[in-house]
C-alpha cells in the first residue's frame, strides 16, 4: 500500500512538471575551450545578453527564453555528439552554430534529418546550407567575401596585382575560391598564394615571398591570432604594401598587431561605427563581462539571436517548420551585423557588406563594397 | 632576394630552436629523460617576461624575472616530479612531463587568460636594418645574436670551468664522478637551471616578434624539440646545435617553396625520417 501511494506520488508529481508552463528552450555549440575558446566565449556572452534583453521585455509567446549552451571545442566529432544529444532531448525549437565551418558542418545534417532549425551564425563555408532547407545562415558566405574583396580591390582601390594569404581551413578556402571565381572578369591577378595552418604564427617563409611578389595589394583571410602576428610581421619587414582582410574583425587583432594595423582594411566589419541604436549598449554591457576581445563574432551571434526571435514571433508557434516557414520569409530585420534583407532560396542571407578601416586603433567604417554573389 | 629572405629567418629560427630546446639536450644527456615540459618553461618565460616589461616598462627586468621564473620552475619540476622516478623506465618520466605540460598549459590559460598576452609598447614593432635593398627585422638579429652569445657562454662553461667539467664527467660516467666528488644533485639543478633559462630568453624573444605570448605558445618547441635532440644525436650540444639549424633552413624553405602543401611540423618529421636514414645516430655522437 506505502509503495502504491509512493507510486501514485511520483505520477502526480510527473505531470506536474510537464504540464507547468515550459520555457522556449533553444540551443546553441560554440567553442568555448580549445583554440578558439576567445571566440567561443564572445559568442556566449552576446547569446546570453541578446536573450537576456528578450526576457526582460517579457519573452517570447509568453513565455520565458531559455539557452542550452554546448561547447563543441571547435571539433567536428564534438559537435555531432552535442547535435544528437539536443535531437534526443527534442526539448529545443531551434538551434544557434556559434562556431568554425567544420563543427558546423558536422552537426547540420543531423539537425536538418530531425527538421530541427538551424542558423550557421559564424561558420562560411557554402556546403552548410546546402545540407537541406532548415539550415540557415546568419552571416555573409566566405565566397561572397571573397568575390566581393576581389571587386573591391579592382573597381574601388583601381589595383590588379593581389598577393594572397589565407588560413588552411573551410573559412580560408572559401574565401579563396570566391576570390578567384571572381578576379577574372575584374582585371585582378594573383602574383602570390600562401596558406598558413591554424597554429601557425611564424611566418618568415611568407613574409619573404609577399616582398619578393611586390604586390599592390595583400589579402589575408584568417583569426586574429594568426592575423595579428601576420600583420605585425609584414609591416617590420619593411613592406608597406596595402592590405584588406577578412575574418579579422576582432579588438584583439588591433592589440596585437599595434601600430602594424593601421590602416587595414577589414571586409564585412562595421567595427566601432556599428549604426544600430542599441548598439552602444551592447558594447556597455559586453564590456562590464570582459567580453571585447572578439566583438565581431559578438555581433553575429547576436545577430542569430535577433533572426530567432524574430522568426519564432512571426510564426507565433514553437512548431519547428512553422519556424523554419517563418525564417525562411525573413524580410528587413535590423540586427546588431547590419540589415538582413532577406534569404535567398538557398537560405543565405542578402544583406550590404560594409567596409572598415582601423583608425587610430578602432574599426572605423569606411563605406559599402559591392556585392558579388557565386553563379548558382 | 627572396632565397637571401628565406634563409635568413631559416638561420634565425634554427638559433632560436637551438636555444630553446638546449635544455631537452643538457637534460637527456644527465638524466636520459625526455623532458617535454620544457616547453612550457618557454611559455612561462614569455608570460612573465611580458607581463613584467608591460607593468615595468623595462625589458630588461621583464627578461631577468622571465629567466628566474623558469630557472624556479625547471628545478621545481625536477626535484618535485624526476627525482623521485628516476629509476623508473624511460616512459615512465616521459608521460609525467607530457602531464606537467598540459598542467602547466592549463595553468596558463587560468592565470593569464585565454587570449594571451600582447606586448604594450614593442620596440621591435618596426626597427628595420637597412642595406640598400635589403632589409631585415631587428628581432631576427637579436634571435641569432641572442642564441649565438648564450650558447657561447654556455659552451665555454662546459669546457673551462670547474663546474663545466664536473658536469661533463657526471654526463659521461656519472659514477666514477660521484665517487671522485663531484656533487652530481648540484649538477642536475645547474643543467635544469641554465636549460630552463635559455629557454625563458626564446620565449619573451618569440613574443617580441609575435607581440602575442598564448598558452599553447610552447607547442612551437615541444615535439620538435624531441625531433632535433633525436637528430642531434641523442644528449650532443654540437649536434642539437646542427640540428636545430638544419631544422630552421629546411622549414623556411619548405614553407616558402611548398607551404601550401605542408605545414611546419610535417618539414620537421621529413627532415627527422630523411637525416635518421642518413645517419641513423643522428647529425652527432649518440651519448648512449
Amino acid at each position: 500500500m506505502m509503495r502504491r501511494i509512493v507510486f501514485l506520488t511520483a505520477m502526480l508529481s510527473a505531470c506536474a512538471v510537464t504540464s507547468a508552463p515550459a520555457d522556449i528552450i533553444i540551443g546553441m555549440h560554440a567553442p568555448l575551450t580549445g583554440f578558439a575558446a576567445v571566440d567561443g566565449k564572445s559568442a556566449r556572452i552576446a547569446t546570453e545578453i541578446a536573450i537576456g534583453k528578450i526576457n526582460a521585455a517579457g519573452g517570447l509567446l509568453g513565455q520565458k527564453v531559455q539557452l542550452q549552451v554546448f561547447d563543441d571545442q571547435g571539433q567536428g566529432a564534438q559537435a555531432v555528439t552535442i547535435a544528437n544529444k539536443i535531437v534526443s532531448d527534442n526539448a529545443a525549437i531551434l538551434v544557434i552554430a556559434d562556431s568554425y565551418s567544420e563543427p558546423t558542418r558536422a552537426a547540420a545534417s543531423i539537425f536538418q534529418a530531425a527538421k530541427m532549425p538551424y542558423i550557421s551564425a559564424v561558420a562560411s563555408h557554402p556546403d552548410i546550407t546546402k545540407v537541406g532547407n532548415y539550415v540557415f545562415r546568419g552571416s555573409q558566405l566566405g565566397e561572397v567575401q571573397g568575390g566581393s574583396t576581389a571587386v573591391h580591390i579592382a573597381k574601388a582601390l583601381k589595383k590588379s596585382k593581389v598577393s594572397i594569404v589565407t588560413v588552411d581551413n573551410d573559412y580560408g578556402s572559401s574565401l579563396l575560391n570566391g576570390f578567384k571565381a571572381a578576379m577574372g572578369a575584374q582585371g585582378v591577378t594573383l602574383v602570390g598564394e600562401y596558406s598558413f595552418t591554424m597554429a601557425e604564427r611564424q611566418f618568415g617563409s611568407v613574409v619573404a615571398g609577399l616582398r619578393r611578389d611586390n604586390a599592390d595589394v595583400i589579402y589575408i583571410g584568417g583569426y586574429w591570432f594568426q592575423g595579428g602576428p601576420l600583420v605585425s610581421q609584414i609591416r617590420a619587414a619593411g613592406i608597406t604594401t596595402p592590405i584588406i582582410s577578412s575574418g579579422l574583425a576582432a579588438q584583439q587583432f588591433i592589440k596585437i598587431a599595434g601600430p602594424a594595423a593601421e590602416g587595414v582594411m577589414i571586409v564585412d566589419a562595421t567595427g566601432d561605427d556599428n549604426a544600430n541604436p542599441e548598439y552602444p549598449a551592447f558594447r556597455a554591457a559586453l564590456r562590464a563581462q570582459e567580453a571585447e576581445a572578439n566583438v565581431f563574432f559578438s555581433e553575429i551571434a547576436h545577430t542569430a539571436v535577433d533572426i530567432a526571435a524574430n522568426a519564432i514571433r512571426r510564426a507565433g508557434s514553437t512548431d519547428r517548420e512553422k519556424i523554419r516557414d517563418a525564417l525562411a520569409s525573413t524580410k528587413d530585420l535590423r540586427t546588431m551585423y547590419g540589415t538582413l534583407a532577406s534569404y535567398t532560396s538557398g537560405r543565405e542571407i542578402i544583406q550590404r557588406m560594409p567596409l572598415s578601416i582601423v583608425k587610430d586603433g578602432k574599426f572605423a567604417a569606411s563605406g559599402e563594397m559591392e556585392i558579388w554573389l557565386p553563379a548558382p | 632576394m627572396y632565397y637571401v629572405d628565406l634563409l635568413i629567418s631559416g638561420v634565425a629560427f634554427g638559433c632560436l630552436y637551438a636555444m630553446a630546446t638546449m635544455g631537452l639536450t643538457l637534460v637527456y644527456g644527465l638524466l636520459r629523460i625526455l623532458h617535454i615540459a620544457h616547453a612550457a618553461l618557454f611559455t612561462l618565460g614569455a608570460f612573465v617576461g611580458v607581463w613584467v616589461f608591460n607593468a615595468s616598462g623595462s625589458l630588461i627586468v621583464g627578461l631577468i624575472v622571465a629567466i628566474l621564473a623558469a630557472v624556479v620552475m625547471g628545478c621545481l619540476i625536477y626535484r618535485l616530479i624526476y627525482e623521485s622516478i628516476l629509476s623508473q623506465p624511460p616512459y615512465v618520466p616521459l608521460l609525467a612531463s607530457l602531464g606537467v605540460l598540459i598542467f602547466l598549459q592549463d595553468g596558463f590559460r587560468i592565470v593569464f587568460g585565454e587570449e594571451g598576452l600582447t606586448v604594450r609598447h614593442n620596440p621591435f614593432y618596426m626597427a628595420n636594418f637597412t642595406i640598400g635593398a635589403f632589409s631585415i627585422n631587428v628581432i631576427y638579429i637579436v634571435m641569432a645574436g641572442g642564441a649565438l652569445i648564450s650558447m657561447a657562454v654556455l659552451a665555454f662553461f662546459a669546457n673551462y670551468s670547474r663546474h663545466g667539467i664536473a658536469w661533463r664527467a657526471t654526463v659521461s660516467r656519472p659514477l666514477l664522478a660521484a665517487n671522485f666528488g663531484v656533487n652530481v644533485i648540484q649538477v642536475r639543478y645547474a643543467a635544469f637551471a641554465a636549460g630552463s633559462a635559455l629557454a625563458a630568453i626564446a620565449g619573451v624573444l618569440v613574443a617580441l616578434m609575435n607581440n602575442l605570448v598564448e598558452p599553447h605558445s610552447g607547442e612551437l618547441i615541444s615535439y620538435k624539440g624531441l625531433a632535433i635532440i633525436v637528430l642531434g644525436g641523442l644528449g650532443n650540444m654540437q649536434g642539437a646545435f646542427i640540428a636545430s639549424l638544419v631544422l630552421g633552413i629546411a622549414e623556411s624553405f619548405g614553407i616558402g617553396l611548398a607551404g601550401r602543401y605542408v605545414d611546419r611540423d610535417a618539414i620537421a618529421a621529413v627532415a627527422l625520417i630523411a637525416t635518421l636514414m642518413i645517419f641513423p645516430n643522428g647529425i652527432g655522437r649518440a651519448r648512449t
